[in-house]
């Protein structure tokens, strides 16, 4: 690491930043710094408390101890300054898909039709002009994660956590919409912190992986992906790609035995939360 | 396909619009049988065409009677709606309130209301009022019961996502919480408009300064005129069916998104496909059709041109 480039363009940093429920450690203290327009990726065996990190960031959990900076001001414990997005697409049924991605512009006050212009601009921009009318009912599960991630781009906040956005979708999907979120992020020139359980997901879309331990989590080891941009999918059948992946799956599944999620306690009292 | 070949029966030979009016006739058919077979006495059960006979030639004398009744129906409905929303967010909201309010919702209806009605009149006298307690009784709990439950059951990953993004409380409730119950407050709207008859029936009988129809009812059974009750009891009918079909009406105007795949003006994509169609109601557009709403979602988003800005803003402001 080169401190003092990092210094000069960090975004978003946790200082020391841990999480126990119930007397149970769930996140130790974590260091983390993220700069502006960086892509950086949390993979982790589910349950070790990536969403709690997620949470933390996005002011939804208060952290145990620690401080989330970003942008050199101090967001701990408050929420409404990060773009969030889950698993679940979380589009409202009675809000066309224009309305949804207004959505967080109609919670903060009424809509100006300036706003409904400039949000329809860019979804038509992004690939989606044919539905902007829709209902999303009528809307297939690529679609439907698409125009959820516009919601969030719509926030226009400073770094978007998407937390395993792409988990529900079959693998062909998948692969359409990690593209697709590459070619979004390379244009608005956004920071994304990224949370999956998929290494290879993970290689492809960041400039670092962050490796986490299981319970209580920590990162294990951070890899920096040097793999060129713009990055298509052949890219994952190369031999760097795959020394990368290798890298992380041998710290990622070092240390586990055999029968070991099943006789940890920790495990047993909290229940598989990802 | 013997299965195929079944269900597209039922279609061809009983058109939608029709199975409800075969339903009917059915039902007077059996009536007129069961006078004619075991030979019932015209004081015990009177035909149906002396039961219309007996509404058509004295129905200058019953609208009033209909019209009061009809009333009280409709205002106490009115009152219990509004009663009923109004305690579902206010307990959704405070969370005390929910604890402190159900047990004496719940006890307001586990005293029977044909025994509290009497004490009502006492306290409220024999005009309009205690009618309108009295039906708002019926109306108000499903009101209350199904719209807190749907208030509280909101996605708690949707509450997040809010909260994430920051908003007032008053505009989670308008944006996010009232429009998910809107679903379940129309369903307690169609059986509370049915209830609502009832009540107003029962507040008639305790006692009334002004006849209506419930009241009319014991006067005639006193007399034996079995047409006549039986011709009041069909009108009372007749006011609870339209209630519930009016709300069935309500709920496709305000939950337009069930059954449509895309925003554009109401009336307008409506009468286009009655165009297409040629006068029947599509199948596309009909409640309850699985899979035909998708088809239909991608039969209009199909030409891949980008909708006239006007229309799409539109949509969002609907």
């Amino acid at each position: 690491m080169e401190p003092t480039r990092e210094a000069a363009t960090c975004l978003l940093e946790l200082r020391d930043v841990s999480r126990s429920f119930g007397g149970v450690e769930v996140l130790t203290p974590i260091d983390l710094k993220i700069a502006r327009g960086e892509f950086v990726s949390i993979v982790g065996p589910s349950g070790c408390g990536k969403s709690t990190l997620m949470n933390i960031v996005a002011g939804l959990v208060e952290p145990t101890s620690g401080r989330v900076m970003l942008e050199g001001r101090d967001i701990t414990g408050r929420s409404g300054h990060v773009g969030y997005m889950f698993q679940k697409d979380l589009l409202i049924p009675w809000r066309t898909v224009l309305g949804n991605i207004t959505f967080g512009a109609a919670l903060k006050g009424r809509v100006s039709k300036g706003q409904l212009v400039e949000a329809a601009e860019m979804a038509r921009h992004y690939g989606l002009s044919a539905f902007l009318d829709n209902y999303p009912h009528t809307l297939s599960g690529g679609m439907r994660q698409r125009v959820a991630l516009m919601r969030t781009l719509a926030l226009g906040r400073p770094i978007m956590l998407l937390d395993e956005p792409f988990g529900a979708l079959d693998a062909q999907t998948r692969v359409q919409l990690q593209q697709w979120l590459l070619a979004v992020w390379a244009e608005m020139q956004g920071t994304i912190l990224f949370i999956t359980h998929d290494i290879e997901e993970a290689v492809f879309l960041s400039d670092r992986v962050l490796v986490m331990s299981r319970r209580p989590a920590a990162i294990a080891a951070e890899i920096r992906v040097d793999l060129e941009r713009p990055r298509g999918v052949v890219v994952t059948t190369s031999e760097e790609f795959i020394a990368y992946k290798r890298q992380a799956m041998e710290i990622l599944y070092s240390h586990r035995g055999l029968y070991e999620e099943v006789t940890d306690p920790a495990f047993a009292t909290l229940g598989p939360a990802s | 396909m013997s299965g195929d070949r079944t269900r597209s029966w039922g279609r061809r030979t009983l058109p939608f619009a029709a199975r409800p009016i075969v339903a009917i006739v059915v039902a007077v058919l059996l009536w007129e049988a069961v006078i004619k077979l075991f030979n019932v006495p015209p004081y015990v059960i009177p035909t149906p065409e002396s039961t219309v006979a007996f509404v058509w030639d004295d129905w200058s004398q019953l609208q009033p009677l209909f019209f009061q009744t009809l009333s009280e129906v409709v205002l106490g409905f009115l009152v219990g709606v509004g009663v009923g929303v109004f305690l579902a967010v206010l307990m959704s909201e405070v969370k005390v309130l929910n604890t402190t309010l159900y047990p004496l919702i719940i006890t307001s209806q586990a005293a029977p209301i044909v025994a509290i009605a009497p004490p009502l009149v006492i306290i409220l006298g024999f005009g309009m009022l205690p009618k309108l307690v009295i039906v708002g009784l019926c109306v108000f709990f499903p009101i209350v019961v199904n719209m807190l439950s749907a208030l509280n059951s909101v996605d708690p990953e949707m509450l997040a996502l809010v909260k994430s993004i920051e908003t007032s409380r008053l505009r989670l409730l308008a944006l996010v919480k009232l429009p998910s119950a809107l679903g379940p407050l129309c369903a307690a709207l169609r059986i509370g408009a049915t209830f609502a008859v009832t009540g107003a029936v029962i507040g008639e009988w305790t006692a009334t300064a002004t006849r209506g129809l419930g009241n009319n009812i014991l006067t005639q059974e006193s007399a034996l005129n079995t047409p006549a009750v039986f011709g009041e009891v069909i009108m009372l009918t007749g006011i609870g069916i339209a209630g519930f079909l009016l709300m069935s009406l309500l709920e496709r105007f305000v939950i337009p998104w069930r059954r449509r795949s895309t925003a554009r003006g109401l009336l307008r994509s409506r009468f286009r496909r009655r165009l297409v169609s040629g006068g029947a109601p599509s199948v596309t557009t009909r409640v309850g059709a699985p899979g035909s709403t998708f088809a239909a979602g991608v039969a209009t988003a199909a030409p891949l041109q980008p909708p006239a800005d006007r229309s799409v803003v539109q949509g969002v402001l609907r």
